[in-house]
C-alpha cells in the first residue's frame, strides 16, 4: 500500500490537513518541535485506514476530534499494486466521526466513488483486509513504528504469529482441540447412557435358559395334547367305524346262515336225486327198487322209466346249487371277518386307554372289550360304556390346553423380555461403536495437533532465522559494519555480535543509540517479512522518532541507508524533531505548534 | 539484470503458504518417523495430515491463510 494523498478535517490537532501528490518512493520527512503535530499525521493515516490509532483507545475515539469541533473526517487515497499487477488502480477511504459517537466509513475506487466497494465501519474493515491482507495489530507491529520506546514485539502477539505464518496453524490446532473436547464430552454422555441401559438390562434379570426351558416345556405339552387329540379322534373314529360295521356284519352273518341252510338242502336233494337214479337204473333186481317203483306208481303214475335220466340231471343241478351256496358262505365269511376288524381295532384302542389311564383291567372291562372285539356290543351299550373314556380324554385335553395357554402367555412375556434385552444390548453396542469411532477420530486428531505443534515450532524457528538473516543484512549498514550478527531466541530476546569485541553482547551492554539501531533493523526485518508472507505488495512505513539517541552521523547514515534496504518498502514516512542539515528528501513537511491548517 | 544493478538487501523473497509449509513439514516428518526404527502407523499419520490439510483449506477459503 502506497499513500497518495491525505485530506482531513478536525482530526486531532489540525483543523485541516491536506497532503497531496505524495511521492511513491523515497522519504517523506516530517519535522517540528514538540507538540507541533508531527505524530498527528501518522495517527491520521492510521485512523483513516483502521478507524483507530495507536495512542487513543477505542472507547476514547471522540478524542480524535479536534478540541472544540463536533465532528471530524478524513479521506486517504492509496494504491495497492500486488506483485505482477500492472494496474495503477487507486482506492480511497473516507471516514467520519462525530461527538455522539456516530462513526461512518466508505471504501471506493477513486474513479468510481458513487459505487463504493464497502460502506460502514465493519464492512470497510473487512474489505480493506481482503484488499491489503493487513489488520490493525499487524500494521502496528510492523509498518507503523509509533513514538515510543523501540522494543521487539511480544513473541506471542497475533501479529508476529501472522508474520511467521503460525497464526493459522495455531487457530487450526485450537479448532481440532475443540473438536477433541467436544467428542470427549459426547463420549462421556454416551458412557452415561450405556450405564443407564446396562442398569435397565440388569433390572430385567433375564435368565438365558428360561426361554429355552419354557419353549421345551411348551413343545412337550403340545406334543402330549396332540397325542390326546389323536386318541380322542381315533376313538371316535373307531367307534363310528364299529357302529357302521356291526349291523353290516350282522347282516352278513344272517345271510351266511341262510346260505348254509340252502347249501344243506341242496346237498340233500342232490344226494336223493343221485341215489334214486342209481337204484332205478342200476339195481332193478333189488328189493329197494321194487319198493320205490311201487311207491312211484302209486303216487306219480306218469313217472315212467323214460324219466329216469332226469334224476341224474336234477342231481347235477342240486350239486351246482350246493357249490353256489358254499361260495356265498365263503364270501360272507370274508365280509364278516373284514367288518369284524373294526371291533378288534376298537378293542385294542380300549386296552390302550387303560394303559393311558394307568388303570388295571377289571374282569368286567376285559369281558366288555372281548365282546367289542367280537362286535357283540350294540351302539347304545357301547356309547354308555365309552362315556368315561371320552370324558377322561376331554378332561386331559382341556387340562393340557389350559397349561399350553399359560405357557404361551409366559412365552410371549419372556420373548418380549428377551427382545427388550436384545434391543437394549443393540443400543449399547451402537453407543459403544460411536464411542470407539470418536476415540479413533480423537486419536487421529491428537496426532494432527502433534503435527501442527511440530510444524509451528519448525516455522517459528525458521522465522527467527529469516529475521536474523534480514537483520544481518541491514545492521552492518546502520552501524558502519561494527555489528553484523544477531542471536534471536524464541522469545525474541536479541543478542548482538560485536566485531570489535569478537563476542555476543546483551543489549544492555551496548549504547542506547546502538540498541535502537538494532531494534530498528529488527523492525524493518519484520516489515519485510510481513510483505513477503502476507501483503505481497509495495508498502509504506511510518517511523515516528526512530533516531532518538542517534548521533548526527548515525542519523545521516541511517537516512541514507533506509531507501536502499528494500524495493518492497519504497515509501517511508519519518518523523523527527530535526533532520541533519544538508539532507534532502522526496517531500519535507515542517510542523509548527500554532499551526492548525497544514497543506503540503 | 545488469551486473551494475544494485540488489537491495531486504528485497521480497517468496514465502510458502501455510498449507505448503505444513505439507512440506509433514513429508519430512513422515520420512523421519519411517526411518526412526520405531513403530510407525502410516495410515493414521496420513489421516491426521489429511484432516489438518482439510481444515487449513477451509481456513484458506475463509481468508485465514
Amino acid at each position: 500500500m502506497i499513500i497518495h494523498s491525505i485530506s482531513a478535517k478536525n482530526v486531532l490537532k489540525y483543523q485541516t490537513l491536506d497532503l497531496k501528490d505524495l511521492p511513491e518512493e523515497g522519504i517523506i520527512a516530517i519535522s517540528g518541535f514538540n507538540e507541533s503535530g508531527k505524530s498527528t499525521i501518522g495517527e491520521t493515516i492510521c485512523f483513516a485506514l483502521f478507524g483507530r490509532t495507536f495512542s487513543i483507545a477505542e472507547d476514547d475515539l471522540d478524542k480524535i476530534i479536534r478540541w472544540g469541533a463536533s465532528d471530524c473526517s478524513v479521506t486517504i487515497r492509496f494504491s495497492n499494486q500486488k506483485d505482477g499487477d500492472n494496474s495503477d488502480e487507486q482506492y480511497a477511504i473516507t471516514r467520519m466521526l462525530d461527538c455522539d459517537g456516530n462513526h461512518s466509513a466508505k471504501l471506493y475506487q477513486v474513479y468510481n466513488e458513487d459505487n463504493p466497494l464497502a460502506r460502514g465501519v465493519e464492512r470497510v474493515e473487512e474489505t480493506l483486509f481482503e484488499l491489503t491482507s493487513v489488520e490493525f495489530d499487524e500494521f502496528i507491529e510492523s509498518f507503523y513504528l509509533a513514538q515510543r520506546e523501540i522494543t521487539t514485539p511480544h513473541p506471542h502477539s497475533y501479529a508476529l504469529k501472522a508474520m511467521a505464518g503460525i497464526a493459522t496453524m495455531e487457530y487450526c490446532e485450537q479448532g481440532i482441540q475443540e473438536d477433541i473436547e467436544q467428542d470427549l464430552e459426547v463420549s462421556e454422555e454416551l458412557i452415561n447412557r450405556i450405564e443407564l441401559l446396562e442398569e435397565e438390562i440388569e433390572a430385567l434379570e433375564l435368565d438365558d435358559l428360561h426361554l429355552d426351558n419354557l419353549t421345551e416345556k411348551h413343545n412337550q405339552l403340545v406334543e402330549e395334547k396332540a397325542v390326546i387329540d389323536d386318541k380322542l379322534n381315533s376313538l371316535n373314529s373307531q367307534v363310528d367305524q364299529y357302529n357302521e360295521a356291526r349291523p353290516q356284519r350282522e347282516h352278513y352273518q344272517a345271510k351266511k346262515g341262510r346260505a348254509s341252510f340252502w347249501r344243506f338242502i341242496s346237498l340233500l336233494f342232490a344226494a336223493a336225486s343221485f341215489g334214486l337214479w342209481w337204484v332205478l337204473l342200476k339195481m332193478p333186481d333189488s328189493a329197494i327198487f321194487t319198493q320205490i317203483n311201487e311207491f312211484l306208481q302209486a303216487n306219480i303214475p306218469q313217472f315212467s322209466s323214460e324219466y329216469y335220466p332226469y334224476l341224474l340231471y336234477a342231481g347235477g343241478g342240486f350239486t351246482l346249487l350246493f357249490i353256489i351256496f358254499w361260495a356265498m358262505i365263503i364270501s360272507h365269511k370274508g365280509n364278516i371277518q373284514r367288518l369284524g376288524e373294526a371291533g378288534q381295532a376298537l378293542a385294542e384302542q380300549l386296552r390302550n386307554m387303560n394303559e393311558l389311564r394307568n388303570e388295571s383291567m377289571s374282569e368286567a372291562r376285559e369281558m366288555f372289550i372281548n365282546r367289542v372285539a367280537k362286535s357283540l356290543i350294540a351302539e347304545k351299550e357301547l356309547s354308555e360304556e365309552l362315556q368315561e373314556d371320552n370324558a377322561y380324554l376331554i378332561e386331559q385335553q382341556e387340562s393340557l390346553t389350559g397349561k399350553i395357554s399359560e405357557l404361551t402367555s409366559a412365552l410371549v412375556i419372556e420373548r418380549e423380555r428377551v427382545k427388550k434385552v436384545a434391543d437394549l444390548l443393540e443400543k449399547v453396542d451402537s453407543l459403544q461403536e460411536q464411542i470407539d469411532e470418536k476415540a479413533r477420530r480423537n486419536q487421529i486428531r491428537e496426532l494432527s495437533t502433534e503435527l501442527l505443534m511440530g510444524a509451528t515450532r519448525h516455522l517459528s524457528k525458521r522465522f527467527n532465522h529469516v529475521i536474523r538473516d534480514h537483520v544481518s543484512k541491514t545492521l552492518p549498514l546502520f552501524t558502519e559494519n561494527r555489528y553484523e550478527h544477531l542471536q534471536i531466541d524464541e522469545d525474541l530476546t536479541v543478542r548482538v555480535f560485536s566485531n570489535e569485541k569478537h563476542d555476543f553482547m546483551e543489549l544492555d551492554e551496548i549504547s542506547s543509540g546502538t540498541q535502537r539501531q538494532i531494534m530498528l533493523a529488527v523492525r524493518l526485518a519484520l516489515s519485510q517479512e510481513m510483505v513477503s508472507r502476507k501483503v505481497h505488495s509495495r508498502q509504506f512505513l511510518i517511523l515516528d522518532e526512530p533516531f532518538a539517541f542517534f548521533d548526527e552521523e548515525r542519523t545521516k547514515h541511517s537516512l541514507a541507508v533506509l531507501p536502499e534496504l528494500s524495493d518492497d518498502l519504497p515509501q517511508t514516512w519519518i518523523i523527527a524533531q530535526t533532520f541533519p542539515d544538508g539532507m534532502s528528501f522526496e517531500r519535507t513537511i515542517f510542523c509548527e505548534r500554532e499551526q492548525i491548517e497544514k497543506t503540503a | 539484470m545488469s551486473a551494475d544493478e544494485h540488489i537491495k538487501p531486504l528485497n521480497m523473497t517468496e514465502r510458502r503458504s501455510t498449507i505448503e509449509e505444513y505439507t512440506q513439514f509433514c513429508l519430512e516428518e513422515k520420512e523421519r518417523r519411517m526411518n526412526s526404527g520405531e513403530d510407525f502407523d502410516e495410515q493414521s499419520f496420513d489421516k491426521a495430515t489429511d484432516l489438518t490439510l482439510r481444515k487449513l483449506k477451509i481456513l484458506e477459503d475463509e481468508g485465514w491463510v
